[in-house]
Parts: C-alpha cells; structure tokens; sequence
C-alpha cells in the first residue's frame, strides 16, 4: 500500500485543465486526521510543479502578465520562478494552503531584481528573446485568444546554451474552462530555437487535454513534437521570423490532423469497436435469437 | 461526505487510469471501499474457463478469488459450493448468455460477452450483468491505432403488476482510443446512462427478449452520444482554444461541419448548447 503522501502526489498530478482546486479539495476531503500532516507537507512542491505544467498564468503587480513554466523555475525550498521580460524573481502563492485565498491557483504576491549576475548572462540572447518575443507573440494573438506568450533568453552553462550559442525558447498556454458546463481544455507548446553563426534549429512539442463530465468522464490528450533546421538565420529579426514560418506551418498542419482525427474517432474507431447497427441494418432479432439453437445461426451470420 | 468525494474525483481524474485511481482511494480512505468499487463500474478482465472459452470477469460472477464462467458454469480456478444461481435462473442465464453473444458477434464482430444472473430476496426478483468487451487494432482510417470497448448492462428485475415486470437497467460504456493521428492522441472515457421500463414477463424467453431489446436501445443512444455529444463536446472545447478564423479554407469548412454535426446532435437531444 502507497503512502498517503505519495498517492496525494499521483492523484495531484493528474488534475484535469482548471480543476486543480477541485482535485486538491477531494482529496482533503479523503486523508485522514494521522495523515494529514504528512500530506500537506506534500502538497505545496507538486502543486507547483502543476502550475508549471500547466503553464498557469499570473499577473504582476506592475499588470504585467507571465507564465510559470519549467523553463523559468529557479531551484530551491520553495521553487521560485522569474520573468525573463522584466528580470525579475516572483513571489509566489501557490494556492498550496488548505485556508489559500484562492485555493488551486497561483497568484504573484510579489517581485524582486534577479541578481545582477544572472541578467548579465541572460543578456547575451536578449536580442533574440525580445525579436521572438514581438513576432511569435503576434502569432499567438492572432491563433490562441487566450493565450499568452513568454519567451526565455538560456545562458550558458547549466542553462542550456553551449559556447557562441544562442538558446530562446518560447512557451505558451490558451485555457478554456468552464466547469459549470462541465468542460475544460488546455493546449501548451514549447519552441526552442538555437543559433550560432551561420546555423540555427528549432524544436517544437505541443500538447493538448480536452475533459468533459457531464454525466461521464471524457478525455483527449494529444501531443506532438517537431524538429527543423532554419533557413533564415541572419539577424535576430530573420531568426525569429523563420521560427514564427516553422510554428505557424507546423501547428496548423497539426490542427488539421486534429480536425481529422476527431472525425476519424467518430467515424471509423468507434465503427470498429462497435457498429451503429448490425451489417443486416436492421435491429438485433431478438424473437429469433431466443428460440432454441437458433441464435448459433444468428452469430454467425456475416450478411 | 467521504464517498462523495471519491466519485467527484473519479469524474475528474483520468479515465485511462480508473483501476489505479479506485486504488488509490481506497488507500486513502479504506471506509468507502464497499461503497466505492460497488458504485463505479470497471474495465471488464478475461479469464477461460475448462472447456477452453472465454468469458468476462466482474463483481458478479466473483466468489472469493474464482469467477464463475457463464458456459460452464464452474468456477475458475475450481471452488467447491461457489454461489451459482437457483435451477430457474440458470435457465434464463443460460438462453441469455445464447441471445447475448449472437448479439454481440451482430454489433461487435468480434470481442466476448458473458451475462450472469443472480436471485434477489423475493422469489420472483433477479438481477443481471450483461458484459461485452472488444478490444480492436488498426481501427483508425489508415488502419493504425488500437481501441478497447467495456459495456457492463446491469439489470434489477422486479416483479410488476398482473404478469409483468419491471426492468430498471444501468449501463455504463467505457472507451478507449489510441492513435498516432496527430502525433500520439488517446481518448478515454465512461459514460452511464439509466432506463427503467415495464413490460408483459410470463417466461424465460420473454424476459430475455425484454431485456435486450432494452439494452440494445440504450446501448444505441449512448454509442450516438459518445460519437456526436462527448466527441462534439471535445472539438468545440479546442475551437475555444485555437481561433480558426486564420486557419485555412478546408480548416473552417471541416470546424464548420463538426460544429454542425454537434449542434445537431444537441438539438437531437433536446437542449441548447451549451
């Protein structure tokens, strides 16, 4: 039997887009007095870790708004995220708390100047950042209404970027929820681009869950990754504008296998499973199928 | 309050890993594990009895550690005075289960169906399982993917007024899609739905007849809700999050056609969308 911290963990984990407090509250709900300690102690890492999957959204004090994501986590007791835009450190509530004003969901309570030394590493992809930052951001916009863009700029050494590199990557989240009306869905997609002189690639992954519970429990999870060497790879504007081709391609490509694919699950998996009527076209004889040896008949029959 | 919990969380957690999330629960609250596992239905397993053929698995045809095969009527392994229905019982479990694979090879093609029958305090009274399950591979339009379908049909049978019955049945359709289409897509879901009906019952033969031209009723209408309700549900929750305006000519006109297949199947179904 799993700890009760760990099954915590597990069942965190697998909150469905927007449900997080929903998730948090049941399983409050199921732990017992002993345990209870031991799983609020639990909570707060994966929550976080939840939001940055998530790509949860906050706003700054200044109205400014940013995403959490893996890519802006600063290590540490608790994590902490930055802003590469503003370059600064978030103060973060996670929604953790069992009394958190606003139970499940992340709020900026707080910013602080990165340390000069980590901007100055930051800054020699800056250009880049703030080039992919104007015209991917413009992209989004146009293609995910409630999405919103952050774009970091890697430095080197631990932070991915190797000798003249330079390492942007891009992250954005649309939400649409709605659990009054039982829904929920959320798309994520990371864009890493990577340039030295004279050579620049680009790495996508793209992920989407889609629920629905209205009197069941339906879920689509969908993802996918792309990988590309760019043409275009003089001057930050023209990197940047070769990304925005690659994604813009890459993801409306996608989005028509989606489109397909949905059809496709009505259409021929769900025939293969189980026809809407029998090949004959005609309801199931049951008058038939219950008199005596006669339903051996009825089985086999292919017309 | 504790239960209530449980099965809020199961209609939010991960279809796909229902069996480790009852688990999971029940650990963490052992006090609703009778209550929990009876109300949610779970992936049906197999298991071949001594003549060699298969049948389904489920709380119903359980005692202790062995399952009673619907064919045989043994037990798997081998349980000396496992439950099995009386003599009257058999009888109509024994032409159900006739009627109800040739049913199943009619919709399914393929896959196994078992149906058990068991008595209820009044003489008269019965209840019934009714277990299909298909698992498929290549189900997908260029022949790849693989899919899995769990119906579990539960009947209570209450004896009516002058010769007839009452049939209140619960049935609950549990799917699974895999498919590389669009990078690596997986559906997954449960849906449960209620019929209750009364109907003239004076033999075997007549209850059978009743109960499947029941099943397969609601069986229809939740296949028809799956396809243009809970599939519809899910394109329209992605055209919130991708705006399709900027997308190509053959993107809107497909969104434009899934958008009115859903609206039909809403109007169908008696309700505006939502």
């Amino acid at each position: 039997m799993a700890a009760a911290p760990d099954i915590a963990r597990r069942l965190v984990r697998d909150a469905p887009p927007g449900q997080l407090r929903e998730v948090l509250a049941g399983v409050r709900a199921l732990v017992s007095f002993d345990e209870r300690a031991a799983v609020e102690a639990a909570l707060p890492a994966v929550v976080a870790e939840v939001h940055a999957r998530d790509y949860a959204l906050v706003t700054l004090p200044s109205g400014d708004a940013v995403l959490l994501t893996p890519d802006g986590l600063r290590p540490g007791e608790p994590p902490s995220f930055y802003d590469p835009a503003t370059k600064q450190l978030l103060d973060i509530d996670f929604g953790a708390a069992p009394r958190a004003s606003a139970p499940g969901v992340a709020v900026c309570t707080g910013v602080s100047p990165l340390p000069p030394a980590d901007v100055a590493r930051l800054e020699r992809a800056e250009p880049l950042r703030a080039a992919v930052e104007r015209l991917l951001g413009a992209y989004v916009r146009q293609n995910y209404p409630s999405a919103h863009l952050t774009v970091y700029a890697l430095g080197g050494g631990d932070e991915g970027a190797e000798g003249d590199e330079q390492v942007v990557v891009a992250c954005y989240g649309a939400k649409s929820v709605a659990l009054a009306s039982m829904y929920a869905g959320a798309l994520t997609a990371r864009w890493e681009l990577r340039a030295t002189a004279g050579a620049a690639s680009a790495r996508g992954h793209a992920r989407a869950c889609l629920h629905t519970f209205e009197e069941g429990n339906v879920r689509l999870d969908v993802e996918r990754s792309w990988r590309a060497q760019l043409d275009e790879v003089d001057g930050v504007d023209a990197l940047a504008g070769a990304l925005v081709t690659l994604v813009r391609r890459s993801e409306g490509e996608w989005h028509e296998e989606l489109l397909d694919g949905f059809a496709d699950l009505g259409g021929h998996a769900i025939k293969a499973l189980r026809r809407p009527l029998p090949m004959t076209r005609t309801k199931f004889d049951w008058e038939r199928a219950t008199v005596h040896g006669l339903a051996d008949e009825l089985a086999q029959a292919k017309i | 309050m504790a239960l209530d919990a449980a099965l809020d969380l199961i209609r939010r957690l991960p279809p796909s890993k229902l069996e480790n999330n009852l688990a999971d629960l029940v650990d963490l609250a052992p006090e609703v594990q009778e209550d929990l596992l009876s109300a949610v239905d779970q992936p049906l397993q197999l298991q071949r009895d001594a003549s060699g053929r298969e049948f389904l698995t489920c709380d119903y045809n359980r005692d202790g550690d062995s399952y009673r095969s619907p064919w045989t009527n043994e037990f798997v392994p081998p349980l000396r005075d496992g439950v099995v229905p009386s003599a009257r019982l058999r009888a109509i479990e024994e032409l159900a289960n006739s009627a109800f694979d040739a049913y199943r090879a009619q919709y399914y093609d393929s896959g196994v169906s078992s149906t058990y029958l068991w008595d209820l305090e009044h003489d008269a009274n019965f209840a019934a399982c009714v277990l299909f399950r298909k698992d498929a591979m290549g189900i997908s339009r260029d022949a790849r993917g693989e899919g899995r379908w769990d119906a579990l049909h539960v009947f209570e049978v209450k004896g009516g007024s002058k010769g007839s019955a009452v049939y209140k049945l619960t049935s609950t359709i549990m799917l699974s899609i895999l498919t590389p289409d669009a990078g690596k897509m997986h559906v997954a879901g449960m849906i449960t739905r209620q019929s209750e009906r009364e109907e003239v019952a004076g033999s075997a033969r007549q209850h059978v007849i009743n109960m499947g031209k029941q099943l397969e009723e609601l069986e229809i209408q939740m296949r028809h809700a799956l396809v243009h309700v809970y599939f519809g549900k899910l394109a329209e929750v992605f055209s919130h999050l991708r705006n399709f305006e900027s997308g190509s000519g053959e993107v809107k006109q497909q969104h434009g056609a899934l958008q009115a297949s859903l609206a039909a199947a809403l109007s169908a179904r008696g309700g505006p969308a939502e």
